[in-house]
């Protein structure tokens, strides 16, 4: 007998994401259940194909006399509706306000120093190297912060300039945070974010020796990477990948973080290539260079455009040859408020050991970490999808999150969307499919 | 396999396989190269050891759930419990 609950209910079309892969599978994202995408096959793709067709669901169980098919279309049309895909959605789950965080991560700018000058590097360059009596302060303050507000994880993530100009300073206050925060059970993960040009097999066996994260930028190879010039204006592409062969060989396997803009968007293809050559993650993040009166220094419609290309290659290749991209941020995998976690409790320090809102504000700090003696006690957490804003009726309202608090506060855009916001909603698209290929070769080879 | 996967619906950041969730999670080494691990939830965001991120192992190894690991802005302690 058919459960009439569902009588009446109709696909809410235009309340998610339906797009088809190239197996004729099909990936769904929904802001209104999980904020978890799906991919549909078999018998759940066959009803959701009923039920776009504008077959009520007593019709599709009546497609066949089977319990087993009776029982299986409830089970499908639960989770629907779980996951927000009808016209009456009825209850669906909201994202409630975090409580009390149980991490810190701090963005450590070590030093302002740098062999590089990137177009849109946040430092302006100079001399200041962190001293051990600013690493003092800081391991203090996240001692006090661990105590008080029963802090689980803390996350240091070396920068600069370039950190590795300074590797005594990192092992120095690496060495103090494990001597004070270990024995308060705190598990503390460390990275590093290089330019990889100064990696040397020295440096590598000591990434590899403390258990580091490491990151290095590379935005293309040949002159897609000619964002990133040396001081007297040389190319840095070669030393990079000398750096990058130094860390796999000491076993270190480094995720490439590349800087998309219009000057290496067309780079991409033979980077991404490259990266799944070496057994690596590339990482992707939008430029956020803004200019007021000149806007996002990039051709926003060039750079969707390349963008959206590429992507869809990438889910045309085989399972084998699906690169791991990331995407700094946008994930699918569960509903979101914020982008990151930028001034709640996530914070970058300067070499003054000065705290500031995140890495792009790294000019701007909001005032010594001895100031207070503590991290979170800054913490002035900023949502961009307010009660009432244009972005809360946007489909991708959990995904984008309004875009980045920084951006908006530069650009003026505070709680309206963000100045990203065509290109973010052109290139999306593209990474939901990228994603429903993830989820599929994820699952084919699980089972 | 669970029931969802038998009916054909397959959830990003879960491998829908909560018992090899766990099992990876008791085996961790601590590598630090959790992505060539057999049972690597892939979703290359992660280059820790932090466990695949499932409702059936939430509870793992103090997992956050924030689904953000370690990339350019990391953790968003939005729902986790």
């Amino acid at each position: 007998m058919a459960d009439l609950t569902y009588q009446g209910l109709l696909l809410d079309k235009a309340g998610h994401t339906k797009l088809s892969l190239s197996n004729g599978e099909a990936v769904i994202y929904s802001p209104y259940g999980s904020g978890k995408a799906f991919v549909l096959s078999g018998v759940a793709l066959q009803v959701y194909k009923f039920l776009e067709s504008g077959r009520a669901v007593e019709e599709i169980i009546n497609t066949s006399q089977s319990l087993e098919w009776e029982e299986t279309v409830q089970a499908v049309m639960a989770y629907f509706t779980d996951q927000g895909l009808f016209a009456d959605r009825g209850k669906t789950k909201t994202f409630s306000a975090p409580k009390k965080p149980k991490s810190i991560a701090l963005w450590i700018h070590v030093t302002d120093t740098c062999n590089l000058r990137c177009d849109y590097c946040y430092v302006h360059k100079g001399k200041r190297r962190l001293s051990k009596e600013a690493c003092d302060v800081i391991v203090n303050a996240l001692k006090t912060d661990t105590e008080t507000f029963q802090i689980k994880e803390i996350e240091l993530k070396f920068a600069g300039g370039e950190p590795l100009v300074d590797v005594k300073i990192i092992s120095y206050l690496m060495n103090q945070a494990r001597a004070v925060l270990l024995p308060l059970g705190v598990k503390i993960h460390l990275a590093i974010i290089t330019n990889g040009t100064l990696v040397t097999e020295e440096k590598a066996k000591f990434l590899k020796d403390e258990a580091f994260s490491v990151m290095v930028s590379l935005d293309g190879l040949g002159d897609f990477n000619n964002a990133r010039k040396y001081a007297d204006g040389r190319t840095s592409v070669q030393q990079v990948l000398d750096g990058i062969e130094f860390l796999l060989s000491s076993g270190v396997k480094p995720t490439i973080l590349t800087t998309v803009s219009d000057t290496n968007v067309e780079g991409l293809w033979e980077l991404m290539t490259y990266v799944k050559g070496k057994g690596l993650t590339l990482s992707l993040s939008l430029s956020r260079d803004y200019e007021q009166e000149v806007g996002l220094k990039m051709n926003v419609e060039h750079v969707a455009n390349e963008m959206v290309a590429f992507l869809q290659k990438v889910c045309l290749l085989h399972d084998g040859e699906l690169p791991r991209l990331s995407f700094n941020g946008i994930q699918f995998t569960g509903g979101r408020t914020r982008i990151c976690g930028g001034g709640s409790n996530y914070f970058a320090v300067d070499p003054d050991a000065g705290i500031c809102f995140c890495q792009m504000t790294v000019d701007k700090p909001m005032g010594l970490v001895t100031d207070k003696s503590s991290i979170l006690s800054f913490s002035n957490r900023q949502d961009m999808i307010l009660e009432g804003g244009e972005c809360l009726t946007c489909i991708w309202k959990n995904i984008c999150c309004g875009g980045c608090v920084v951006l908006a506060m530069n650009a003026g855009t505070f709680g309206k969307p963000s100045v990203m916001c065509n290109l973010m909603k052109r290139i999306l698209p593209s990474i939901l499919l990228y994603e429903g290929r993830k989820i599929r070769r994820k699952k084919e080879r699980a089972t | 396999m669970t029931a969802l996967s038998k009916i054909g619906i397959h959830v990003a950041g879960s491998t829908d396989t909560g018992a090899e969730c766990r099992e990876c999670v008791d085996d961790c080494r601590d590598c630090r190269d959790c992505k060539d691990c057999k049972d690597c939830d892939d979703c290359g965001d992660c280059i820790q050891c932090t466990p695949v991120i499932d409702d059936d192992c939430s509870d793992c190894k103090d997992c956050r759930d924030c689904g953000d690991c370690i990339q350019c802005t990391p953790i968003v302690d939005d729902d986790c419990d």
